[in-house]
C-alpha cells in the first residue's frame, strides 16, 4: 500500500483512536498509576509501590468478595446457559408466531436496565408486602416467609436468581439463532442411522453451537465478575458481607472510605481475573480447523 | 477540489472567533450573580421548604439566582469532595459532619471557616455551642475544637414514636413509667398480635440509631464527657457496659420477635411507611421523620423511657447536616453572597417555614405564636428543648471514625441475626475506633 494511502488511512482512524485513548486507555493507565499510590481523593497521592497489591492478597474481605463472585458464576453462567439451551430446544416444538411471542417475552428482561430490575425484585422479595412471601406464607405459613435479601444464607442465591432470569432469555436467543444455522440434513441422516434425540443433541447440536456457547460464556462470565448494580440496589453487599462482590468492595473502598489507590488495585485485580478467564475460554473453545 | 471562496472562509473564521469568545465568557464561580447550592432535602415536604426559602431569598436579592441541586445524603457523601476538587461543585453545600466527610474536606481546605460570619451575623445566638462544636476542626485535625466550618439549620433527636391507638388496643397505658414498663409493653403488644417495634436493617444504616439511643440512655448527661471523647476522637473505648447492654437488648428483642417480621429483608423507607400506616406500636427513630408521621394523629413522639439509676440520660441526636461554604466561592463578592445566603437560611423567616411544615428548627422562633405548630412537632420541640437545657443532646455513633458507619451497618446485621455476640460486636466497634485513633496520633 503506498505511503500516502497509509497516511490517509491513519487520519481516518485518528478520531476513533483519540476517543479510545481519552476514554479507555487513558483511564486504564491512570488506574494503574493510582493503584501504586495511597490517595484519599483530595490531597496529593503518596507513592506506595506494590503495597496495595500485597495487602489485597491478605485482605480477607476482598477474598470473601471474590468467593461470592465465583458463586455467582452459577447464576450468571451455568443456570442461564442450561435454561437457555433447554428453552431453545423446546422452542423447536413450537410453531411460528407462538415461538416469536415466547422469544420476545423471555428476552424482555435483557433489555431492561439492571438497576430498575434490582428495584423491582427488591419489592417482589419484600417480606412485608412482596408477592413472593405473601404466596409462600399462604401456602406454608410464617415458616415459609423468609426475608430473602436479609438472610445470610439465601441473600446471594436470591440475587443470583434475578441474574439467571435476566440472562436466560439472551442465552436462549443466541442458541436459537445457532440452531437455525444447523443443516437439517444432518439430523435427517442421523435419524436414518438410528440416532436418538440425546445422541443427536450431543453429536450435532452441541458442537454446532460452539461459537454461540463461546460468546455466551464470555459475556456471562464477564458480567458475573463485574456485577455491581444489582447488588448495590438490592442489598448493598449485606447482610453483613453475605453478598459483597469485588466491584462493590472497590466502590466502598474508594468512594465511601476515600482509599482510591487501594480501590484501583481492586479494580485492576478484578480486570486481570476477567482477562485470564477470557483467555482460558478462548483456549478451551478454540475453533477446530 | 476548488479552494474555499472568500466569503465562506470569512464565515468560518467568524464562527471560530465567536466560539472562542463564548468559551472565554463561560460563566464560572468568579461571577457573583448567583450561587450553586447543594442540599440533601430530597423528600417532598423538606424539598418544598427549601424551594420556598430559595424563592424568598431571590425575591429579597434581585439579580441573584440560586441554582439548586438536591442529592440524598449517601449521594452527597459520595460526590461532594470530588466535585469541589474538580471545580464543578457547589459554592454553598450541606456537608455531613464527622471525620470521613467534613474532617476530610477541612484537611483538604475544600470548605472555609465561618467564624467571621458567625460573629458578624450572630449565628452563635441562634444555636447552642454544643451544636456548633460538632462542626469544629482544629488545624491539627482535632474534632470539636478550633474553627467552625459548618452550621446546621435543623436540630434532631432520636426518640420513640408511639402509636397511641395500637398501644391502647393492646392494653398499654401511656405515658410509660420507665424502660422496664416499655419492655413489658413490647410483650403485651406481641401477645395482642401487634408488631411491637417497626424495624428495618436491609439498608444497613437505620439500626445504628436504636443501638446508639439505648446505649446513651444508660449514660447520664452529667457524665457526657465519655460520649464526647468517643465521638471527638479523644480516646475511650466502645467495649463499655452501656454498649454491650444495648447490643444485648437489641439481640434479645430480635430473638423474642419484638422487631418487625422479616426486618432484615425490609428497607427503611418501606418500614417508615408501614409504621405511618399503623403496622406497629413503636418506632425508634429521629425527628427527621416528623414530616412523614404528622398525617397520622395516633402517632406521638417522646424520649425513650429512662432506665433505673439514670434519670437524666443523654438523648442521641444533634443537628442535621451542616451548611458550609466551599473554596469554590473564590472572590470576596461570592463569599459574601454565600454568607448572606446561609444567614437567610438561619433566619427567623426560614425557621418559621421549617416549623410551619413540621420540622424542628435549631433556632427558637422569635414569635412562636405566629406559626401553627403541628402537635407532633410540638412534642418533638419539648424533647429537644429539654435535652438542650439539660446539656443532654448526645451524638451519632457513626461520626466516631470514617469507617464506623460501615462497621456498625455490617456488624449490627450480624448481631441481629445471632451471628455475633454482643461482646464480639462491641469488640469490632472498638477495633475500628482504636485503629482510627492510631492514625490521628500518627498524623500529629
Amino acid at each position: 500500500m503506498p505511503r500516502s494511502e497509509r497516511a490517509a488511512g491513519l487520519l481516518y482512524v485518528l478520531p476513533g483512536f483519540g476517543i479510545f485513548v481519552l476514554f479507555i486507555m487513558g483511564p486504564i493507565l491512570a488506574t494503574v498509576g493510582l493503584s501504586l499510590t495511597e490517595w484519599n481523593g483530595v490531597t496529593r497521592p503518596l507513592w506506595v509501590g506494590l503495597d496495595n497489591y500485597a495487602r489485597l492478597a491478605r485482605d480477607a474481605r476482598f477474598l470473601h468478595a471474590l468467593g461470592n463472585n465465583a458463586l455467582l458464576l452459577l447464576f450468571y453462567t451455568l443456570f442461564p446457559i442450561a435454561c437457555g439451551l433447554g428453552l431453545s430446544l423446546g422452542m423447536q416444538m413450537v410453531r411460528g408466531s407462538e415461538r416469536a411471542v415466547y422469544r420476545v417475552l423471555l428476552f424482555l428482561p435483557y433489555i431492561m436496565p439492571m438497576a430498575v430490575i434490582g428495584v423491582i425484585w427488591r419489592w417482589l422479595y419484600n417480606p412485608a408486602f412482596g408477592p413472593i412471601d405473601s404466596l409462600l406464607t399462604t401456602l406454608g405459613g410464617d415458616a415459609w416467609g423468609v426475608p430473602w435479601l436479609g438472610d445470610f444464607d439465601f441473600a446471594l442465591p436470591a440475587v443470583g436468581l434475578v441474574a439467571t432470569w435476566y440472562y436466560l432469555g439472551f442465552c436462549m436467543v443466541a442458541f436459537l439463532s445457532g440452531i437455525q444455522r444447523i443443516d437439517p440434513n444432518l439430523f435427517e441422516a442421523a435419524r436414518l442411522d438410528g440416532a436418538g434425540e440425546v445422541t443427536m443433541f450431543r453429536a450435532i447440536t452441541l458442537p454446532s453451537l460452539r461459537p454461540e456457547l463461546r460468546v455466551v460464556l464470555l459475556l456471562t462470565i464477564i458480567s458475573s465478575v463485574k456485577v455491581f448494580d444489582l447488588i448495590f440496589v438490592m442489598t448493598r453487599g449485606g447482610p453483613g458481607d453475605a453478598t459483597l462482590v469485588a466491584n462493590l468492595y472497590m466502590y466502598n473502598t474508594g468512594f465511601q472510605l476515600g482509599r482510591f489507590g487501594y480501590a484501583a488495585a481492586v479494580a485492576l485485580t478484578a480486570t486481570l481475573i476477567v482477562l485470564a478467564m477470557n483467555l482460558a475460554i478462548h483456549r478451551v473453545m478454540r475453533d477446530q480447523a | 477540489m476548488t479552494p474555499t471562496s472568500g466569503p465562506s472562509r470569512s464565515a468560518s473564521l467568524g464562527a471560530l472567533l465567536l466560539c472562542g469568545a463564548a468559551l472565554l465568557m463561560r460563566p464560572d464561580h468568579a461571577v457573583a450573580a448567583g450561587l450553586t447550592v447543594w442540599d440533601i432535602y430530597a423528600d417532598p415536604p423538606s424539598s418544598a421548604v427549601m424551594d420556598e426559602i430559595n424563592k424568598q431569598f431571590m425575591a429579597d436579592n434581585p439579580g441573584v439566582t440560586i441554582q439548586r441541586t438536591v442529592r440524598t445524603l449517601p449521594d452527597i457523601k459520595l460526590t461532594l469532595k470530588l466535585a469541589v476538587q474538580s471545580g464543578s461543585g457547589p459554592d454553598v453545600t450541606q456537608v455531613n459532619q464527622g471525620a470521613g466527610d467534613m474532617g476530610e474536606m477541612v484537611r483538604a481546605h475544600e470548605i472555609l471557616p465561618l467564624d467571621a460570619d458567625i460573629a458578624r451575623y450572630g449565628w452563635n445566638s441562634r444555636v447552642t455551642d454544643n451544636e456548633l462544636r460538632r462542626n469544629r476542626w482544629s488545624d491539627a485535625g482535632a474534632f470539636g475544637e478550633g474553627r467552625t466550618y459548618g452550621i446546621a439549620v435543623l436540630s434532631e433527636a432520636v426518640g420513640l414514636y408511639e402509636n397511641a391507638a395500637l398501644l391502647k388496643a393492646a392494653g398499654v397505658s401511656l405515658p410509660l413509667k420507665d424502660f422496664a414498663a416499655f419492655e413489658a409493653s413490647l410483650a403485651a403488644l406481641k401477645s395482642h398480635g401487634t408488631t411491637p417495634i417497626m424495624f428495618a436493617s436491609l439498608d444497613g444504616y437505620a439500626p445504628l440509631h436504636m443501638f446508639a439511643a439505648i446505649m446513651q440512655l444508660q449514660m447520664p448527661a452529667a457524665g457526657r464527657k465519655v460520649m464526647d471523647d468517643l465521638i471527638y476522637g479523644r480516646g475511650g473505648s466502645w467495649k463499655s457496659p452501656e454498649a454491650i447492654k444495648s447490643a444485648t437488648i437489641m439481640q434479645d428483642w430480635a430473638r423474642k420477635g419484638y422487631l418487625q417480621r422479616g426486618f432484615s429483608g425490609t428497607g427503611f423507607d418501606d418500614a417508615t411507611q408501614l409504621y405511618a400506616a399503623n403496622k406497629a406500636g413503636y418506632l425508634v427513630s429521629g425527628t427527621w421523620l416528623l414530616g412523614m408521621m404528622k398525617a397520622n394523629p395516633a402517632i406521638h413522639f417522646t424520649t425513650l423511657p429512662h432506665m433505673d439509676g439514670v434519670p437524666v440520660p443523654l438523648v442521641e441526636g444533634g443537628t442535621d447536616v451542616a451548611w458550609s461554604i466551599t473554596e469554590l466561592a473564590k472572590d470576596d463578592a461570592k463569599r459574601a453572597l454565600a454568607a448572606k445566603y446561609i444567614d437567610f437560611i438561619m433566619s427567623d423567616r426560614s425557621a418559621a417555614l421549617w416549623v410551619g411544615h413540621g420540622f424542628l428548627a435549631s433556632k427558637p422562633l422569635d414569635h412562636p405564636d405566629a406559626v401553627k405548630v403541628e402537635p407532633l412537632l410540638g412534642e418533638a420541640i419539648v424533647v429537644l428543648r429539654a435535652a438542650a437545657t439539660q446539656n443532654a443532646l448526645g451524638h451519632y455513633p457513626d461520626w466516631a471514625s470514617p469507617t464506623m458507619g460501615d462497621t456498625l451497618a455490617t456488624d449490627l446485621q450480624k448481631l441481629l441475626a445471632g451471628r455475633m455476640t454482643p461482646i464480639e460486636f462491641t469488640d469490632a466497634l472498638d477495633v475500628d475506633y482504636q485503629a482510627y485513633l492510631k492514625t490521628l496520633k500518627a498524623a500529629h
